[in-house]
């Protein structure tokens, strides 16, 4: 295997073409862009590697939050109007998501050139956690912090918010697993193109599962647990500017 | 003459460097050319999940940036931690620490600075491979030692307010000082190759700049001069109050400063070494204070073994099981400030949150932000002693210098006039 083109590990300043181009991270600023598209036009397989490059990533957050600053020098510094997962620009031929992506399922992809079997098939990590869930789950309210949490029982039968009822799996529920609630990393279960409808569904499962209505009420940030690193995905902005190109 | 570098390769980032060589001095200006804005968007997020967030700004100083930010959160709640938890994330911070260093080294610096025929495009091709060797086993060692204790060797999990989520038990810590002892020969042995290249370079460059030297202690930010006697020194607390941020003319750094004494002061390794004595312990494998930025690669190998040796001594102290202790979180309105030594120098973390615990600001003052003034003012030293010589040249000892200071730049980046809608 040869690197023709990595900034960050060698100095080849450019490349005529690859068989394989990875990527990571998501597109913030136009020189952001402006790489992607060379990767695309020049290659004939892209990989989307890790979550930003899959769902636009954590710091998707800050378009949430809402930035707007002084800028200054040339046209590559200028900030898109919104974050964006590769998808929406460039046609994504794999996919490894996480954030990390765990590490068995690069050494599959760097052994194979193929993608896992037992990512984004539907599964969430639930699936794969070793904490015992009740039989029907009833939610009263939702609480913070982790003291006094029984670390053999499900976070959500204890009110503590998981979301990996709802999150692809393929990370083993490392961090269930770790006693602490998962959060996301790994984007919705379902096609990396698809986290609109992944976080629909999400939130429907997770009201079911409430004793009342209004205890949904006390998830106090509710963006945050439901999109961390997919908010993107969601982003009217980016939809709006360009389309469902790429999916 | 007016040099321009759009992408600079083998750094963490993207960084720019504009060098123009004018009739009476030299400008070096470097050029922070990407954003992601953390700091604006921390606002309205549970204090507690600060750390979520805050790890990803870098994945390689990633332990330090959550262990700055739990100690914020800890520091704003007034939450105890155990001193056995203590040492182990002291434990992780050092293991992060070293396998940054031995990235940098190999996998950044190398190819230019080590005249060595060893490069990332060589390993596999040929046998000579000693030093990749030694460095993907010892980066592989390190980032074992964080798993171990954290759950997850990139963006720990168990790193929580008031300790660790989970416990670590007597068969996680030996292994974890098995792992420190390996780790501390390997260093031994990358030293005894990369040592004598270094001294080449060290001698080819001729330029030394003098500066202060800053870091971190116990909640303190100490400033002593280039012959190690303190100038300044405050609590964490008081930051804003002696540390002012300037605006650059072009991209996304900044260019914090000092308000009382207006002069170069560096951050990192090279600052450790050379003005924490009394804490590092480096005895005979730091016996003189060194200024050359080339030093600063042999800091980071100095540290990376006295880091191991360190790892080592904390872990002895464990004698059993350390449990699971998160922190009943009680939230009211006020705010918390996190001081670490990441693996590139001095980081801040500062929250300000509402009583219910949602934090309404952040500022996060980053190594690289504090050394981005120092790494331009190093480049203009040197390229001032080159003036005459061809561009191609000038270009590779600008470029050297900056890598010489290891920068991060997914770290550094700030808007200054944030204007949040």
């Amino acid at each position: 295997m040869e690197i023709v083109y990595a900034p960050i590990l060698l100095d080849a300043e450019d490349y005529e073409s690859a068989d394989i181009a990875i990527v990571t991270g998501s597109l913030r600023t136009e020189a952001d862009e402006r790489r992607l598209r060379r990767a695309r036009e020049r290659s004939d397989c892209l990989l989307a590697f890790g979550s930003c490059a899959c769902f636009g990533g954590i710091h998707g957050l800050a378009d949430k939050e809402g930035i707007k600053g002084d800028f200054k020098g040339g046209q590559g510094l200028r900030l898109r109007d919104s974050v964006d997962p590769v998808w929406r620009v460039a046609k994504v031929d794999l996919a490894i998501p996480g954030c990390p992506p765990p590490e068995k399922n690069v050494k599959k992809f760097l052994e194979n050139l193929l993608l896992p079997v037992d990512s984004v098939q539907g599964k969430t990590v639930c699936d794969e956690c070793p904490r015992k869930r009740s039989g029907e789950r009833k939610i009263e309210k939702f609480r913070r912090g982790l003291a006094g949490v029984d670390s053999e029982r499900c976070f959500l039968d204890q009110g503590i918010p998981c979301i990996g009822f709802a999150t692809s799996s393929g990370c083993g529920a490392l961090c269930p697993s770790s006693n602490y609630p998962c959060y996301g990393c790994m984007g919705f279960s379902g096609s990396i193109g698809e986290q609109d409808l992944g976080i629909a569904r999400a939130i429907s499962a997770l009201a079911s599962g409430f004793e009342n209505e209004k205890a949904s009420e006390t998830l106090a940030d509710p963006v945050g647990f439901f999109m961390r690193f997919t908010y993107p995905c969601f982003s009217l902005k980016g939809a709006k500017k360009n389309g469902s190109k790429g999916r | 003459m007016d040099l321009r570098v759009d992408e600079v390769t083998r750094v963490a980032g993207h960084i720019g460097l504009q060098v123009i060589v004018g009739k009476e001095n030299v400008k070096a200006r470097i050029v922070h050319s990407e954003f992601r804005g953390f700091e604006p968007l921390l606002r309205n997020r549970l204090l507690e999940e600060a750390p979520l967030y805050a790890s990803r700004i870098c994945g390689i100083c990633q332990v330090s940036h959550m262990l700055a930010s739990i100690e914020a959160i800890e520091d704003g709640l007034d939450i105890e931690v155990p001193l056995e938890a203590r040492k182990l994330r002291d434990v992780a911070n050092l293991a992060g620490r070293v396998q940054s260093h031995l990235l940098h080294l190999f996998l950044l610096i190398a190819p230019s600075s080590l005249k060595t025929e060893e490069n990332l495009s060589t390993i596999g091709h040929n046998g000579k491979m000693a030093i990749a060797q030694l460095v993907i086993e010892g980066r592989g060692i390190a980032q074992k030692i964080v798993q171990e204790i954290c759950g997850r060797s990139i963006h720990p999990v168990t790193i929580v307010p008031g300790g660790f989520s989970k416990s670590i038990n007597m068969e996680q810590i030996s292994n974890v000082s098995k792992l420190a002892g390996k780790l501390s020969n390997i260093i031994d042995a990358i030293g005894e190759k990369v040592e004598p290249i270094l001294v080449d370079e060290l001698k080819e460059r001729g330029v030394c700049l003098r500066t202060n030297y800053m870091y971190t202690l116990e909640g303190s930010i100490i400033v002593k001069d280039s012959e190690g006697t303190e100038i300044e020194s405050f609590r964490k607390e008081e930051y804003e109050k002696h540390i002012g941020e300037r605006e650059v003319e072009e991209g996304y750094g900044t260019y914090p400063y000092l308000k009382a004494i207006e002069l170069p002061f560096r951050v990192g390794p090279l600052a450790r070494l050379n003005a924490n004595e009394a804490e590092n312990g480096s005895g005979a494998l730091w016996a003189n204070r060194r200024h050359e930025s080339v030093t600063y690669t042999h800091a980071r190998i100095v540290e990376s073994k006295l880091a191991a040796c360190r790892m080592m001594e904390l872990v002895s102290g464990l004698k059993k099981e350390i449990g699971a202790s998160p922190a009943e979180l009680v939230f009211r309105e006020g705010e918390g400030f996190g001081a670490i030594e990441a693996p590139r120098g001095t980081l801040l973390h500062h929250y300000v949150f509402n009583k219910d615990g949602i934090i309404t600001k952040a500022n996060i003052v980053t190594p690289t932000a504090f050394n981005s003034p120092v790494i331009e003012r190093d480049i203009e030293e040197n390229i001032t002693h080159m003036l005459g010589k061809d561009v191609d040249k000038i270009k590779e000892r600008a470029v050297k210098v900056l890598r010489d200071y290891d920068p991060c730049i997914p770290c550094a980046t700030h808007l200054v006039n944030v204007v949040i809608d």
